[in-house]
């Protein structure tokens, strides 16, 4: 999916779930109005989602606002990314192979004008992605030889695989080129373009059962609440079948499973595929039954009464909902990340098996796959001029929940929780990351620390006898204490908030999760460090990041 | 050939309690970190209740805590999973009192680090109190969670930050170094206004 906002000089920070997930803090500032910018964009398995858009309440040092704003979301049913590897190159590139945190680890960059690269390929939606940074410039986006956007690769920090253009297409072949422009927004100090991947998408058609043309008897109902579109249409006699003409490459038939319903054959191009059983002890909406894949182009689909049962069915009814395909043969490369993958459960299995002339041999299968990342195991002890390492994870992603009986939503904390993480999680190459899930045994509380009630907040292991495996971490955030939320610099000290009273969350957080990473406590001649274990009040230095922590993070998870 | 089973038995039974104990017996460190408000000397005798400089004559056994405070003594497999952390006390013979009062001549302080059979919990912002070594202790109470276990212990201010070693006429701290003499004086001087 993608989400779209207009961004903005007094825009803030937007947290962004997927089915109640915690994925990433995205900053919708931009020195100039844009009006629908991709902000974010990510791929998971087919299915049922939900996205949650949540107001964080911070922003970047130069936004005058927190305001957030949400003009659209675009989602797609199967996609196939592109590494840069793929693109042709003309002029003055570097192609290199050891891009650490880029996709595949690969990406091309310039610096030389004339310098562009081009692709081909045959869809309707496309995103480009690159590795954004301080220093670099402007990258000319065309489609089809039309320049269609100028789009700014520069961030005040390294920022990787992120979304920097997407768009629409009709549906065809078509060829992206991506070219350096040789100029730059103020801020940045450089004017390279960098190019990291693209993904682009069939459109998925969803056809509803009104669309079918029927023959002999049946119940075209449009007072299906439960139905697609509130449409449905069934049939309990014999000569009974639908029919439905499309150009495409692979379908998906949709019914409402039952206690009395029979058996439909399925046929493409009046060939049998299967015979699909609609029961089911208990009505089951919008049901996909019948999954298939095949070459692409025009293909007639025929849905017919069968007259016959699996024993416990009461009858021999079939109902037909909606179907949905899609409009090209998917083209996947070795890295797809995800295949379409419908839970049919009365159908025979399925392979893809595309076999159109414009795409390679796909190798997909019905399981959703998810692109390994090819990171080195993360490194245990090490140290540094001011850092020290621990034991470490065996993992680059430890989910974390918040308690709700001690830290409730209304506290207002959560934004402050979140950031805190995000900040070790910005920390690139390292492909460490901090994921909230309300699921996650990893909790943080409101409690006193189970130990010393000196302590601000501290991280402990949660105990399993007999000690062979530690594999939970717990933060308690100690309520003895006075907590502010307060991350504006004092005029008079950068370093605190002008509190005298209070402590303030996120400073401490950011190194409490630090400890979270395994981190140690470095020299106490090391003050200014995150990973410096006393803190004042209305401190807000740990907040943001030193060399050395990063250094540390850096090598532990590299 | 009933021998020869018997035998065989009788290895394997040998062998099963041999890994069972080597399993059990292997240490195992635990380690809780957080961050600490940072205090300085003034904090220190402000928040005291009680200043003494004193001797480690003993540690004690450590214990576990459990979720509620309480004291797993004994603690079978099953309380232990139940367990939050160590703890451990020291009782200190106090030479000198410079802010507060005592009844007896030694007192017991407590730390929360340990070492119980096969684990040892760490912390390394927690004090050491080491056996024969001399401090200079800034106390309170205990009000944490193990408050309720031997009531009238005390615990460190601010952990590590409220106990100096006493060596060769200094008092130092892990942060901290002072000449002893002036350390007293500065204390006592704050302690009567005239700072």
């Amino acid at each position: 999916m993608t989400i779209y906002a207009r961004t903005a000089f007094n825009r803030g920070k937007m947290h962004i779930y997927l089915d109640d997930t915690f994925l990433q803090t995205v900053d919708l500032y931009t020195a100039s109005l844009i009006d629908q910018n991709p902000v974010f964009s990510t791929t998971f398995a087919y299915g049922d989602h939900t996205v949650t858009m949540q107001w964080a309440g911070t922003k970047n040092a130069s936004s005058s606002g927190t305001a957030i704003f949400i003009d659209k979301l675009t989602y797609t049913g199967d996609q196939d990314v592109v590494d840069d590897t793929a693109f042709s190159y003309t002029g003055t590139w570097t192609n290199s192979s050891s891009c650490n945190g880029a996709y595949n680890n690969t990406c091309s960059h310039t610096s030389t004008s004339g310098a562009y690269a081009t692709y081909s390929f045959t869809g309707s939606w496309l995103a480009v992605f690159a590795r954004t940074a301080y220093n670099r410039g402007m990258m000319n986006v065309y489609i089809d030889n039309t320049l269609v956007s100028t789009v700014d690769l520069y961030s005040a920090n390294l920022v990787e695989e992120r979304v920097v253009y997407s768009t629409s297409l009709s549906h065809g072949s078509h060829t992206v080129k991506l070219e350096y422009s040789g100029t730059k927004n103020a801020a940045s100090s450089g004017y390279l373009v960098f190019i990291d991947k693209i993904i682009y998408t069939n459109e998925l058609v969803t056809v509803d059962d009104e669309a079918f043309t029927y023959t002999g008897t049946w119940n075209n109902d449009d007072s299906c609440d439960w139905a697609y579109n509130s449409t449905c249409s069934g049939a309990n006699s014999s000569g009974a079948y639908a029919t439905y003409t499309f150009t495409g490459s692979a379908m998906t038939i949709y019914s409402r499973p039952a206690y009395n319903r029979g058996k439909m054959k399925v046929y493409l191009d009046n060939t049998l595929q299967a015979t699909v059983d609609l029961y089911s002890p208990s009505l089951i909406n919008e049901r996909p039954v019948y999954s298939l894949s095949f070459p692409y182009g025009n293909h007639t689909v025929k849905l017919e009464w069968d007259g016959t049962k699996n024993a416990n069915s009461s009858d021999y009814h079939v109902f037909i909902d909606k179907m949905t395909y899609f409009t090209a043969a998917p083209t996947p490369t070795p890295t797809a990340t995800v295949t379409n993958t419908p839970t049919a459960t009365s159908t025979p299995t399925v392979t893809l098996t595309p076999t159109s002339t414009n795409t390679p041999t796909s190798t997909s299968t019905n399981t959703p796959t998810i692109t390994p990342t090819n990171t080195p195991p993360p490194n245990w002890g090490g140290s540094g001029t001011c850092w020290v390492g621990g034991s470490s994870w065996d993992v680059y992603t430890v989910y974390y929940s918040i308690d709700r009986n001690s830290i409730p939503t209304s506290l207002g904390w959560d934004a402050y929780i979140f950031a805190a993480a995000e900040t070790w999680n910005d920390v690139s190459p390292s492909h460490f990351v901090f994921v909230y899930s309300t699921n996650s045994t990893n909790v943080i509380s409101r409690e006193e620390p189970p130990n010393d009630p000196f302590f601000l907040a501290e991280v402990y292991p949660h105990l399993f006898f007999p000690f062979v495996t530690i594999s939970e971490k717990q933060m308690a955030i100690n309520p003895l204490y006075s907590w502010d939320t307060n991350n504006t610099p004092d005029p008079s000290d950068p370093n605190s908030n002008g509190s005298t009273s209070t402590y303030n969350l996120q400073n401490v957080l950011t190194h409490e999760f630090g400890h979270m990473l395994q981190l140690n406590h470095p020299s106490l001649d090391c003050e200014e460090e995150t990973m410096y274990e006393l803190i004042e009040r209305g401190e807000i230095k740990k907040i943001s990041l030193e060399p050395d922590d990063v250094d540390a993070i850096n090598w532990k998870y590299p | 050939m009933k021998k020869n089973i018997l035998m065989t038995l009788i290895l394997i039974l040998g062998l099963s309690v041999s890994a069972i104990s080597v399993l059990h017996y292997k240490p195992v460190a635990l380690t809780s970190q957080g961050s600490l408000p940072k205090f300085d000397v003034d904090d220190l005798i402000e928040m005291s209740e009680l200043i003494v400089i004193g001797e480690v004559e003993t540690t004690l056994p450590s214990r576990w805590r459990g979720i509620e405070g309480v004291d797993l003594k004994n603690a079978s497999p099953d309380d232990v999973v139940k367990a939050r952390g160590l703890f451990t006390d020291s009782v200190i013979s106090v030479d000198q009192i410079l802010k507060g009062e005592i009844v007896e001549p030694a007192i017991r302080v407590r730390r929360f680090t340990g070492e119980v059979r096969n684990v040892i919990w760490a912390n390394d912002s927690e004090p050491t109190y080491d056996t024969g070594k001399t401090y200079m202790l800034f106390l309170v109470h205990d009000f944490g969670p193990t408050a309720n276990i031997d009531p009238g212990d005390y615990i460190a201010v601010g952990a590590f930050q409220g106990v100096y070693e006493i060596v060769d006429g200094k008092a130092i701290s892990r942060k901290d170094e002072w000449i002893l003499k002036e350390l007293v004086a500065y204390i006592e001087n704050s302690l009567s206004g005239a700072k």
